[in-house]
């Protein structure tokens, strides 16, 4: 019986183990918390001709592999993965991916992203995903002078410390209110008597969601529109059944929220079930993940969220921006999304400043990504539909932050009969496509 | 004050749910006096077991129940015939410390290895009773929580009953009170632990088939039944099936009536807050074992 017991315990402690280790087609290496690495294929040597003077460029991805946020961690990796591939194939000096899991959790990102700079010695780390973990991580990657990429990480706030190290080359909180806004603008331009007038919204509660709050409480007030609530939820819920009744009560006409994707299709549905007439409006979350409409299909019909990406992106880029969604589709069953887009752009601007710079020293990494000014077609943007990417810099703040990209949008996106629309911004299509008033539970 | 209403019947439905996740624990807490740290993560894997019975099979979740509770029960059965039994035997004459560690790494092996097997998408099966609601007025009655509660309700009865009425049930009761005694009077320790186990692991299934039709199964979901099932069994006392369907009302109530007056949140605190009044003015529960 010992025998089984212990059988049993070494089994559950396998399995434990299993799940913080993974094996990858890449040179990837593999790394469970407590430091024990595997590498899944040696690097290749210099090619002649080769860009750089290193054999290989040292990434560290800080991300969630496992917990809540673990669908979206998968998604960005597929992203940054697929890159990858992509590039060592060519030959030459070789990406090496170190990664770290934080489990979604602050305390875990920073001793991880510890372990990345000073066990693992990477050149750059991406990461982390949640803003939640961005904060805690960041001054970390300062204070060792190792650059520091964020993934999503929206928050506006991890910016304002003056963080050299430290940028974003997606968009920011401000960013994505501004085009949420922008969206709302144009219908109120276009149809101002079914334009919305009152707003409730739901913020998680945490530093992110506080952040999200302040934004669209002055948004919406400068809109010209009633904030008829505001209600924090804890993440991760059991029951939204007293979301759904507030805003219920409240008659708000739209609804914004920001959820991660277990709490999005349960709010979702919840609302469904109480005959909310509302419109869900997110700026992305996992109201963005092709999951979601996967999982609500129709009960989501009219659900409006901001997005990094969608497949309508491609009708103003070049073929090679199709043909390279088409790859990515070929190999993970789905279109590029908000946040293996995000992952793939990630890549492409680290490869970017390390071939321009030509060297993989911190220092002069971090010198040239600061000074960096790509146009709106440079082949690293060829997925999004930025301006071009530029960081904000310290004589030139952006709303207060420094190293953000001041060219970043978002486009605006609504389900339709279970499918992603894209319905925004106006001058990125060339038909209207929102559905405006969306129909009430009643109709349906 | 369609809203209070709206609140008070949401409130009774899903705790009546609760109630029916929190009595396995109860019953398992109540007789071997051994917590289950993995109450929450058998909660989880029973949804997705239920979720491919519903998505894969095409079987309707109420069909689907007693399939998913008969799977628990068998697991429950041998996990505390070949493990538990053995490790309460050990620890015999103290507290039962290998029995909480071994749980607690079993919760944590449950999650995660259910995030191997299931990825970390949610999975929500899709049912005709999803969006189905009767509208009295204002009021709205979630057609799948109703059932849900009422099922949960006749559940936790038919246990309570099984428990008063039965030679096997008062065996358990008997255990649970004074296990030296129980023993001496012919009652066969091990199996009265194993049928216990079994039957709380079942109701864990039962319960998760009620939830299926409108709750996703995630892996990580199992902490947050869990935390919830410990307030409610010690809101109700430890052993008391009646008490846990109290205690469930209780907690259903607080956080549906609360969520709707303060915020989700505080709801949450709430809880614990009524729970640590209960530790402090009331430790053996609202209806203790004493008074049944």
């Amino acid at each position: 019986m010992k025998k089984i017991i212990s059988m049993v315990m070494a089994v559950c402690m396998i399995i434990t183990c299993l799940t913080a280790c993974s094996s990858a087609e890449t040179a990837v290496k593999t790394t469970a918390p407590g430091g024990t690495t595997t590498s899944a294929a040696p690097a290749k040597t210099n090619a002649p001709g080769t860009k750089l003077d290193v054999e290989k460029v040292k990434i560290g991805v800080i991300l969630p592999f496992t917990g809540d946020l673990a669908a979206i961690g998968e998604l960005m990796w597929n992203g940054i993965e697929f890159y990858t591939n992509n590039y060592n194939a060519k030959g030459g000096t070789q990406i090496e991916l170190v990664k770290a899991d934080t489990t979604g959790k602050p305390d875990v990102g920073v001793t991880e992203i510890e372990r990345l700079i000073t066990a693992e010695k990477v050149d750059v780390v991406i990461g982390p995903y949640n803003s939640a973990v961005g904060a805690a991580t960041a001054p970390i990657a300062e204070k060792y002078k190792t650059p520091y990429l964020l993934i999503c990480c929206t928050n506006n706030l991890i910016l304002t410390n003056g963080y050299r190290y430290v940028f974003r080359a997606n968009t920011c909180n401000w960013q994505d209110s501004n085009d949420v806004m922008q969206v709302l603008y144009d219908l109120r331009d276009r149809d101002p008597a079914n334009a919305p007038t009152k707003f409730a919204i739901l913020y998680e509660n945490t530093d992110n969601g506080l952040d999200v709050l302040k934004e669209y409480q002055t948004r919406f007030v400068d809109y010209g529109g009633e904030i008829v609530l505001e209600e924090p939820y804890e993440a991760d819920l059991t029951d939204a059944t007293a979301l759904a009744t507030k805003v219920k009560a409240s008659g708000a006409q739209v609804t914004y929220v920001s959820s991660y994707l277990a709490d999005a299709i349960l709010i979702t549905n919840t609302f469904a079930q109480y005959k909310v007439d509302t419109v869900i409006l997110s700026n992305g979350g996992g109201y963005s993940t092709p999951d979601y409409v996967k999982s609500c299909g129709t009960t989501a019909d009219g659900v409006m969220t901001l997005s990094s990406w969608d497949v309508g992106i491609l009708a103003n880029k070049p073929k090679e921006a199709t043909d390279l969604n088409n790859a990515f589709k070929a190999k993970y069953g789905q279109d590029f999304d908000e946040y293996t887009s995000n992952g793939y752009l990630t890549m492409a601007v680290v490869m970017h400043v390390i071939e321009t710079g030509k060297t993989t020293d911190k220092d002069k990494f971090r010198d040239t990504l600061a000074s960096l000014d790509l146009p709106p077609d440079a082949p690293e943007l060829i997925l999004h539909p930025y301006g071009g990417l530029k960081f904000s810099t310290a004589d030139n703040l952006y709303h207060d932050m420094l190293n953000q990209n001041i060219y970043a949008s978002s486009v605006m996106l609504q389900v339709q009969n279970g499918k992603f629309v894209m319905v925004g911004p106006a001058a990125a299509l060339k038909e209207q496509t929102l559905i405006w008033p969306v129909q009430t539970w009643a109709k349906r | 004050m369609f809203v209070f209403i709206q609140s008070l019947i949401d409130g009774i439905m899903q705790g009546g749910v609760y109630a029916s996740i929190a009595v396995g624990l109860s019953l398992v807490f109540g007789v071997m006096r051994m917590i289950n740290w993995s109450h929450g993560e058998t909660l989880m894997w029973s949804l997705f077991i239920a979720y491919f019975m519903i998505s894969g099979l095409g079987m309707d979740p109420y069909v689907a129940l007693p399939f998913v509770g008969i799977i628990m029960f068998i697991w429950g059965f041998f996990l505390q015939k070949f493990v538990l039994n053995k490790l309460l035997a050990r620890d015999k004459n103290r507290e039962p410390i290998s029995v909480l560690l071994f749980t607690a790494g079993l919760g944590i092996a449950m999650a995660n290895g259910a995030l191997m097997a299931f990825g970390a998408v949610p999975k929500l099966a899709k049912t005709a009773y999803a969006s189905m609601a009767i509208e009295a007025g204002s009021t709205i009655i979630v057609v799948s929580k109703l059932i849900s509660f009422c099922i949960s309700v006749i559940f936790c009865v038919g246990l309570y009953i099984f428990l008063q009425k039965t030679e096997t049930g008062r065996a358990m009761r008997a255990t649970s009170q004074n296990r030296v005694v129980a023993k001496l009077m012919g009652i066969n320790e091990q199996k009265t632990y194993i049928l216990a186990f079994a039957i709380g692991t079942a109701m864990i299934g039962v319960s998760a088939a009620l939830l299926s039709p409108y709750f996703p199964a995630t892996p990580m979901i199992g902490e947050g039944f869990s935390s919830r099932s410990f307030i409610i069994v010690v809101l109700g006392g430890k052993g008391s099936v009646l008490g846990a369907l109290a205690g469930g009302l209780v907690v259903g109530l607080i956080l549906s009536i609360g969520g709707q007056y303060l915020s989700s949140s505080y709801a949450e605190v709430l809880t614990f807050v009524v729970f640590v009044l209960t530790l402090l003015f009331r430790p053996s529960g609202l209806l203790s074992k004493e008074k049944e």
